[in-house]
């Protein structure tokens, strides 16, 4: 049989089109005499060619995929862009909850004042048919010298959820979010050391800079399922919890941009903790609930994580402050204060106005 | 140039054309050349036929057209209609992917054993390169389990 074999074609197998495969399998059959039916549909051989063609069809399918993968311009999987953001040293911005503002009067007793208003404190809201909950992001204390209290607080649209963990020792240990819609804002992070019922608190990181052994910091990423993790120094840059330390990690799950636009809230909570209210609390709200954001989209990502790297945390060009503004908070929802902060720590803020509808804040650049 | 011996030179040997050749659809071997075995001529368009009817369309990747449904009609009605749809099945498949045969006839029969609801067809066919000739190829429809 092998005495009339003249396959001398060349297989050409660089398609990616399952039918142009094909063909170059029955092209390359044809310089030999052995089997003559490779041509017919009906034929084992034809049975034999599709699966070749499909094998090679998938293999260089995979092979396009993995190479665009390997690259932020033409990854399509957000856990990729997540990969490439983590290697730019970027973070990509997570749900953002909807903020509103309220101010909130009631009567009481005042028999065991002041009242503490405890950190996620719910209120609650329609939008579009939709019940939302809002919730206090800080814990509050209350006084007054009469019988009528009020207080006035930020609302964000979203309940507090904690997940917990034992820190097993080692610096690569990683703490993954369990809840994908978490507001990376929000994440409290306080360390339960030596069985102590009194906990450390640890806040977030963003730079190395001014870091000790001693800091009590965390660092916050995302994780190759997608989802956001945080973990802790090596007790160089950055303290290191004790051994079977409890790791509780509190922090908002958001609904996104849903949350805009709720005008009327109402109190799911008792001020006073202990039924001492004499009327129903009233709620007066001060600015409606905006500001959210829904999470950083892919396209963002590739275009904005090169840059941020670019920038480094600094600011020199007036460039460099809008890519520093647009990567961390979204200034056109109109995060003003926000933008203020950052725009302190790279430059010097000389002045701030409101002009036809837009906030301009003056900075010199490269001052400090 | 090559040498003919002459065993060869003496022998008379009537070599058959070959219009049609494929491998055994189980890959089975030559058991005395141990090479892969061959079908030729009107056994590899038999096997084709049949292979053709017991693939089920969809079943191809990338060409949901290629094969029957022939095993959807076994969850027919044992009725006379549910025949005549297989006679017009097999047509139509043989047909739209099988151009080297003609058809001639099918003849569809239930299996007797109302148990075992078996469904004979065979397909008597001619082929274009063998003239005058006809062939048949038995394919029973029953159900895997």
């Amino acid at each position: 049989m092998a005495n009339n074999t003249n396959l001398s074609a060349s297989l050409n197998l660089t398609q990616l089109d399952f039918f142009g495969l094909k063909n170059s399998f029955k092209n390359y059959l044809r310089g030999q005499a052995q089997f003559k039916d490779y041509d017919f549909d009906g034929s084992a051989f034809n049975v034999l060619i599709e699966e070749l063609a499909y094998n090679t069809y998938k293999n260089a399918f995979m092979s396009n995929m993995l190479m665009s993968e390997g690259f932020i311009d033409s990854a399509q999987l957000r856990t990729s862009l997540f990969s490439h953001s983590k290697e730019l040293n970027y973070l990509p911005r997570s749900k953002r909850s909807a903020r509103a503002t309220v101010a909130v009067t009631f009567e009481a007793s005042g028999v065991s004042q002041p009242y503490t208003i405890p950190k996620g404190a719910q209120f609650s809201t329609l939008i579009k048919s939709e019940s939302y909950t809002f919730t206090m992001p800080e814990t509050l204390s209350v006084a007054s010298a009469n019988t009528t209290f009020a207080f006035t607080t930020d609302i964000f649209e979203g309940v507090f959820v904690s997940d917990s963990f034992v820190f097993l020792g080692s610096p690569n240990q990683r703490f993954k979010l369990t809840n994908k819609n978490v507001d990376t804002s929000s994440v409290a992070v306080t360390v339960y050391e030596d069985g102590s019922q009194i906990g450390n608190i640890f806040k977030v990181a963003t730079t190395l800079l001014d870091l000790t052994e001693f800091s009590k910091v965390f660092f916050l990423q995302t994780s190759e399922t997608g989802n956001y993790e945080i973990y802790f120094g090596d007790d160089v840059l950055g303290r290191k919890p004790k051994l079977n330390s409890t790791v509780v990690v509190e922090y908002r799950v958001s609904s996104g941009t849903k949350g805009n636009g709720a005008r009327v809230f109402s109190v799911d909570f008792d001020p006073t903790s202990s039924n001492e209210l004499l009327a129903t609390p009233k709620i007066t709200t001060i600015e409606a609930s905006k500001s959210a954001a829904e999470e950083e989209d892919n396209e963002s990502i590739r275009y904005y994580a090169p840059r941020a790297f670019q920038v480094q945390e600094r600011a020199v060009t007036t460039t460099d402050y809008e890519i520093a503004l647009k990567a961390d908070i979204l200034v056109e929802t109109g995060k003003d204060a926000e933008a203020i902060a950052l725009l302190t720590n790279m430059a010097r803020v000389v002045g701030s106005s409101v002009g036809r509808g837009r906030r301009i804040i003056k900075v010199i650049v490269g001052a400090r | 140039m090559a040498t003919t011996s002459r065993a060869d030179k003496f022998t008379i040997t009537s070599k058959q054309v070959e219009y049609y050749s494929d491998f055994l659809i189980d890959l089975d071997k030559n058991p005395l050349t141990g090479y892969l075995a061959r079908v030729t001529n009107e056994e590899s368009v038999k096997q084709a036929v049949k292979l053709l009817l017991l693939t089920e369309r969809t079943e191809r990747f990338f060409q949901p057209w290629m094969g029957s449904k022939l095993n959807g009609l076994l969850f027919e009605p044992n009725l006379p209609t549910t025949n005549i749809q297989i006679d017009q099945e097999v047509r139509m498949t043989l047909k739209n992917c099988e151009p080297r045969v003609k058809v001639e006839d099918v003849v569809v029969t239930n299996g007797q054993d109302r148990d075992v609801n078996d469904t004979y067809v065979t397909v008597v066919f001619s082929i274009n390169n063998i003239p005058n000739k006809t062939f048949t190829t038995d394919v029973v429809l029953n159900r895997l389990r």
